[in-house]
């Protein structure tokens, strides 16, 4: 499967320490992600429970080194299970941290239009016959 | 849990939020009511005779949908006529750029929390 990655860098005006503390306690994580059952600052499962209590977000920590190295795999309820990896890496400059985000293992193209649409059962030919519609307008 | 609702407000003039969008496609219910709506323009009554669900129930749903910009809901007289927005699944189908702005969009957040956090 043809895969793709996002990266993206970020100044904070904040220490590495404080960034840290947004990217793995769950209160804070809840400001402006969703809340983890537990923090991830440890390897282990991690779930972020949707407003209907079941897991919305999850994945599993694979390493953490407060505070400048956090990796843990990631996926979506709407993305069927399909697990990707997010790096989370921070660096301290003179007036804040430089932080980095990898999100890798992104599928792309058409299979990750099935990807999306072939979690259940009989959506993927809904999601066909709309892609056609819209197509012909 | 975060509130989306001032960032809803502002992509519905930008572009969709993925959020939304995810949000939308995540609940089985609300993607059978998009497998309703692909037949046919339907009302809410109409939506709510194919479940065991009450009609403010369906109601949500709909309105969650429209959030994600996967329906449009249009007044008639006094009903209100739900239909599939093409143009809200011409937009999942880049799912990179999705994930793209679906980060944006977070760290945008994460920047505003952590500098007031530590200011």
């Amino acid at each position: 499967m043809t895969s793709h990655t996002i990266e993206k860098s970020l100044i904070l005006a904040a220490a590495p320490a404080n960034v840290w503390a947004f990217l793995t306690d769950p209160d804070k994580l809840a400001i402006w992600f969703h809340r983890p059952d537990n923090a991830l600052t440890s390897p282990g499962p991690f779930s972020m429970p949707g407003e209907d209590g079941e897991p919305l977000v999850w994945g599993e920590v694979r390493e953490a080194r407060a505070p400048s190295h956090l990796s843990y795999s990631f996926t979506a309820r709407p993305m069927g299970g399909h697990m990707t990896e997010v790096t989370w890496e921070l660096s301290e400059l003179e007036a804040g941290t430089r932080l980095r985000l990898t999100h890798s293992g992104i599928p792309a193209g058409a299979e990750a239009f099935g990807l999306l649409t072939g979690f259940d059962g009989g959506w993927d030919r809904h999601l066909l016959s709309l892609r056609e519609a819209s197509a012909a307008d | 849990m975060v509130s989306y609702k001032r960032e809803t407000e502002r992509f519905h003039i930008m572009q969709t939020d993925p959020h939304d969008t995810f949000k939308a496609l995540a609940d089985p219910t609300r993607r059978e009511i998009l497998g309703l709506l692909k037949s046919r323009e339907m009302t809410i009554g109409d939506v709510t005779r194919h479940f065991d669900i009450t009609r403010p129930a369906v109601k949500k749903h709909l309105a969650i949908l429209e959030s994600g910009r996967l329906i449009t809901v249009t007044p008639r007289g006094r009903e209100r006529i739900n239909a599939i927005n093409p143009e809200g699944f011409r937009e999942l189908e880049n799912w990179l750029e999705i994930f793209d702005r679906f980060w944006d969009d977070r760290l945008s957040a994460l920047k505003t929390a952590v500098e007031k956090d530590a200011s």
